[in-house]
């Protein structure tokens, strides 16, 4: 069996479904069962979002014994600055990959993209933390935008590749033919929304096709439809990888929580 | 045209389902693409009972396929398939229409290509009714008209451990275009009508039809939504009879803020104050601001600048 890894997102994508917030106690108290359940790195927030954001985090930091704690940013160094000081282990750093997002959004030139996508990694790497880069509507993107983003993206350092279905579109054969497309001398992280109900297919098949991490959330919450269900994937891919995760251990934090995360 | 059977009648208690409830559940399932629906004919004659004279032969057939002829009448006839359920090692018949079941494991996906290969060569039909127990359904359905099959089972939310009908109505609505015709805004109506009689839950965030799919709060998606929805939908909510909405929370960035609450008119002040104020209430009580604790706190902070500057 293929050992494989997940990266929770509750505390950040998870989060951001409408309607859901979480105190500081509650953020550490998910974070504490993410960490003891052995999932290799919690997203524990955007400490770019201010104070009580940058609070919630530190107090993972400080909390969790296992597991790596990485704080999300945009491609902006003042959000950057907020996660090295938070104590981030990992600063992951989010840049658009497709036109919609580039000129419709940012209203930005690839070349600007590159540009600050560098000097955001020059930030990261004068603090001497790990750098791993996020590929936003990746699965939209044009196909050698993507190509040229990730070799800018090893070529400055970054340990890890997230490669983002952000709106969930992806079906398992479109998403095989894109992870087997990209470079084998980056690890490979995907990150599928359940819009089309194949996000947890999407992630079996991105594991299968060279991927080594998996985005999850706790009950699959998250933006629309939300994120892959951790426990759903779990479920499906018992037969094929080793998350190193219990899935009775899920169940029984799940089921503690859940008055947490569902007010 | 790709053939779509709904099978959620066979999940359901119908006992004391309404006429009218299931008339308009089966009609919208029509009007958004579905071209067949399984059942008992006692049912069908039930909620169509000019059916029960025209098709009387059938009365005592366990299981009949509903559906529209080519003047959108309604017709009723055999459901002539055969169940082969992969997982208890059976022999395929080969000699008759066939639906394949027990298949759930996306990663198996060979057997697929070997019942499409055994099957493209004999003159049957062969259905695919993909097993949801490991939520790869809809995918594997997906699978299957990518390889070439015509035909695919569901049951609507998945009810039954299928996969979920509207998710495959959805997909093939955005990846299929040329195989698939449906209005899926009906498909609101059919969730009505099957609230009403099947007593299920539908989850918020469930796709296609959960009430919550097409909310934004977080300041980074409203900021797209605004200037595009596009870049943070997948599809146009109408499609599926749905309406977008900004609601404001602890993610809320000032543009949202500005957004919602264009009609106090607050000065730009005002409205930063309101964006840390409802940021922070968010955070210390755990969930939104309901409308009436808004209008509470825009008044607060609209007498507050009344008394300060």
């Amino acid at each position: 069996m293929m050992q494989k890894y997940i990266v929770d997102t509750t505390l950040r994508d998870g989060e951001q479904t409408p309607g859901l917030a979480f105190t500081h106690d509650e953020k550490v108290a998910i974070a504490k069962s993410l960490d003891q359940m052995g999932v290799a790195r919690i997203e524990a927030g955007t400490p770019a979002m201010g104070k009580e954001e940058c609070k919630s985090f530190e107090r993972i930091k400080s909390t969790c014994r296992r597991s790596k704690i990485i704080g999300w940013n945009r491609m902006k160094i003042a959000d950057i600055e907020a996660s090295i000081n938070c104590g981030a282990d990992i600063i992951h750093v989010c840049a658009p990959a497709s036109d919609l997002l580039i000129k419709e959004k940012l209203k930005k030139t690839k070349k600007q993209v590159l540009d600050e996508l560098s000097h955001c990694a020059d930030r990261i790497r004068s603090a001497g933390k790990e750098f791993t880069l996020g590929l936003e509507d990746a699965s939209r993107a044009d196909a050698t935008f993507v190509k040229t983003l990730i070799k800018k993206g090893i070529e400055l350092g970054a340990t890890t590749l997230r490669f983002s279905d952000t709106v969930g579109i992806f079906t398992p054969r479109l998403c095989k033919e894109a992870v087997a497309a990209l470079p084998q001398n980056i690890n490979i992280e995907i990150h599928m929304h359940n819009d089309l109900g194949m996000a947890v297919a999407n992630s079996i098949q991105g594991l299968k096709s060279g991927a080594t991490y998996a985005d999850c959330t706790l009950f699959g919450i998250g933006e629309r439809a939300g994120n892959c269900n951790l426990e759903h994937l779990l479920t499906a891919g018992a037969a094929h990888f080793k998350f190193g995760i219990d899935l009775d251990e899920l169940k029984w934090h799940q089921s503690s929580l859940y008055p947490t995360i569902f007010k | 045209m790709i053939t779509i059977i709904d099978r959620t009648m066979g999940h359901v208690n119908t006992s004391h389902a309404g006429r009218e409830a299931l008339s308009t559940f089966f009609t919208s399932l029509f009007k958004s693409g579905v071209t067949h629906i399984e059942g008992t004919p006692a049912l069908f004659f039930r909620v169509f009972p000019e059916l029960a004279h025209k098709f009387k032969g059938l009365s005592t057939i366990p299981s009949c396929l509903l559906s529209l002829d080519h003047y959108q009448n309604l017709s009723l006839n055999e459901n002539p398939y055969q169940q082969f359920d992969i997982s208890k090692d059976q022999q395929p018949d080969t000699e008759g229409s066939c639906s394949l079941t027990g298949i759930s494991d996306l990663l198996a996906t060979d057997e697929l290509v070997y019942f499409m290969d055994l099957f493209q060569t004999s003159p049957f039909a062969l259905n695919f009714c993909p097993d949801n127990r490991l939520h790869c359904g809809t995918a594997l359905a997906m699978e299957w008209i990518t390889l070439g099959g015509q035909s695919v089972s569901a049951s609507f939310t998945g009810i039954g451990q299928m996969a979920p009908l509207e998710e495959v109505l959805m997909s093939l609505t955005y990846h299929c275009p040329d195989k698939f015709e449906g209005d899926l805004s009906n498909l609101q109506t059919a969730k009505k009508a099957f609230l009403d009689f099947s007593q299920a839950l539908i989850p918020a965030n469930k796709p296609v039809l959960g009430e919550q799919i097409f909310k934004v709060e977080s300041g980074i998606h409203v900021d797209g939504i605004l200037k595009n929805p596009a870049i943070y939908e997948p599809f146009d909510p109408q499609i599926v009879g749905q309406e977008r909405e900004i609601v404001l929370g602890k993610h809320s960035g000032q543009k949202s803020i500005d957004h919602k609450l264009k009609s106090y008119q607050l000065s730009d002040s005002c409205l930063k104050r309101m964006l840390q104020t409802i940021r922070e209430r968010c955070s210390q009580l755990g969930r939104n601001l309901s409308d009436l604790e808004l209008a509470n706190l825009v008044m607060e902070v609209q007498n507050d600048a009344k008394i300060y500057c």
